[in-house]
């Protein structure tokens, strides 16, 4: 069992990991800078997620980051995709 | 007991995992470019990650470890392959060209700006030992307009000493005479390079001038090195000749043997080779090229062809002139979609030969063409065309050979499109 206090303490830090991640988007000069930050991001929200259901003792937080985390691999990937092909001739 | 052991390991890996985050996320916001971004990141998205949900299996609820578990291995798999999925997405666009840019102004991006300037600055290495010839290279690179970000490093190599450059020397005894007579014209060409945005230092190295040369490109990630070229005498420049053809070998980027202290009128000779498609390559993306007309020339040798029409006819000479106007046409191409003033030419006769009187007809300052590497026939064909381009011609000479190294070959794509 993990103390509360730590739970606590690593869900509020988790949060400001959050914020941080937000500027970073926020800063991210051109689309393969946010595309990074995006992805950091998605990996973090998992992290507080993780932490919220460590926090609360349920399970379905956990569930909501599994789907998150196939969802932004897909994104990641797609917009990748759409960085290298996407610019065509007249671009 | 196995129950608090469980969880003092649950909370060490919990926090333990947040502090990995804080140092990735902290390092993301330090650096700038692009690949050190997604090496900061790679501690958030792996490490971080995988301890955080690691922790659940100290967690109260069975639900919730095996959640965890099923997230942590589907992390495993999936944060590698998009950080892999954005350092080819950012490979591909390249990173230090003038293609970003472009496709940023494109996208009207706020704030492409800075980051921009950024990613198109480059890293010149410029070889100085003192002499006049040298500083044709140090005024030549003066006169580039090298985007802000971008570092040039002087280096000056004394010979004569063989010990391995790898020799923990430098410190222990006394400055040689010659290292302390180079600092002075090094320091001179500092500050003749000085200007805003972009940094410049110094150094000074042991052993033979090629290699020498080659480690600290490879030290310093050159895009491009530049050697001077004295011209004075014919002994003495054969000798510095034999440098630049050296260091041309060795050399893991293009090198730029700096003969006239401007540019503001290139040639590029094309082949239709990859060689010379990763020279048009560097022609249409390096900033320093960007308000310089360039004139394209291929040059048809007079060596038929499998199915060439007889000789004799004059049919011949109009089928190669052909051949060589499309070789023209692919190379000016990417160049035109680059945004360069482009001027198209085709003749014939001998390559090197033709290649400098034209150069020297039309008063341009720089010939650019690509080589290939090491081995082949063609190589030694090829070869020799750079070889006598740099040995007759009287202006710059660049010459950029595609890298058989692990980084991936620009011409690659660039034939493929």
């Amino acid at each position: 069992m993990i103390p509360d206090v730590v739970m606590v303490v690593a869900f509020a830090w988790a949060t400001v990991l959050l914020v941080a991640g937000g500027l970073l988007l926020l800063r991210a000069a051109d689309s393969l800078h946010r595309l990074l930050a995006l992805d950091v991001l998605g990996t973090i929200v998992i992290i507080v997620l993780t932490t919220l259901s460590y926090v609360k003792g349920v399970s379905y937080y956990i569930d909501a980051a599994l789907a998150l985390a196939l969802l932004s691999f897909s994104a990641t990937l797609v917009a990748a995709r759409y960085i290298i092909q996407g610019r065509g001739p007249s671009a | 007991m196995i129950e608090s052991v469980g969880g003092v390991l649950g909370a060490g890996a919990l926090l333990l995992g947040l502090v990995l985050a804080s140092i990735g996320l902290f390092g993301m916001f330090r650096k700038r470019a692009i690949f050190e971004q997604l090496h900061a990141a790679g501690l958030v998205t792996g490490p971080a990650a995988i301890l955080v949900l690691l922790a659940s299996l100290a967690s109260a609820r069975a639900e919730i470890a095996t959640s965890g578990l099923l997230v942590l291995a589907f992390v495993l798999v999936t944060s590698s392959l998009s950080t892999h999925a954005i350092a080819l997405a950012a490979w591909r666009q390249g990173t230090g060209s003038t293609r970003t840019r472009a496709g940023s102004d494109a996208d009207d991006q706020p704030g492409a700006g800075s980051a921009g300037l950024a990613r198109t600055a480059m890293r010149v290495l410029i070889a100085h030992d003192g002499s006049p010839g040298a500083d044709v290279g140090v005024a030549l690179t003066a006169s580039l307009p090298l985007p802000a970000g971008s570092v040039i490093r002087l280096i000056a190599a004394i010979e004569g000493d063989l010990a391995p450059l790898s020799a923990s020397e430098p410190t222990s005894d006394p400055p040689a005479p010659a290292m302390v007579d180079l600092r002075v014209p090094l320091e001179a060409a500092a500050r003749r390079l000085q200007r805003p945005g972009v940094t410049i230092d110094r150094v000074v190295r042991r052993g033979d001038p090629s290699m020498v040369i080659a480690a600290e490109a490879e030290t310093l990630g050159a895009d491009l090195v530049i050697v001077g070229s004295r011209g004075l005498g014919r002994i003495r420049t054969l000798l510095v000749g034999s440098v630049a053809a050296a260091v041309v070998d060795t050399s893991p980027c293009p090198v730029l043997v700096a003969r006239i202290p401007r540019m503001s009128k290139v040639l590029l000779a094309t082949d239709g080779s990859v060689p010379s498609a990763v020279a048009t390559d560097r022609l249409a993306h390096w900033p320093i090229f960007e308000d310089v007309p360039i004139l394209v020339l291929s040059v048809a040798t007079s060596v038929p062809q499998y199915g060439d029409p007889p000789s004799g006819s004059g049919m011949q000479e109009i089928v190669q002139t052909a051949r060589q106007q499309k070789v023209v046409d692919a190379a000016a191409v990417p160049l035109l979609e680059a945004g360069r003033r482009v001027i198209p030419r085709v003749r014939t006769g001998d390559a090197a030969a033709q290649i400098v009187s034209y150069g020297h007809g039309q008063s341009v300052d720089l010939i650019v063409l690509g080589s290939r590497g090491r081995t082949g026939l063609t190589r030694t064909l090829l070869g020799s065309v750079a070889r006598g381009v740099l040995a007759s011609a009287r202006t710059s000479v660049l010459i950029v050979r595609p890298m058989p190294s692990s980084r991936e070959d620009p011409a690659m794509r660039f034939t493929s499109q």
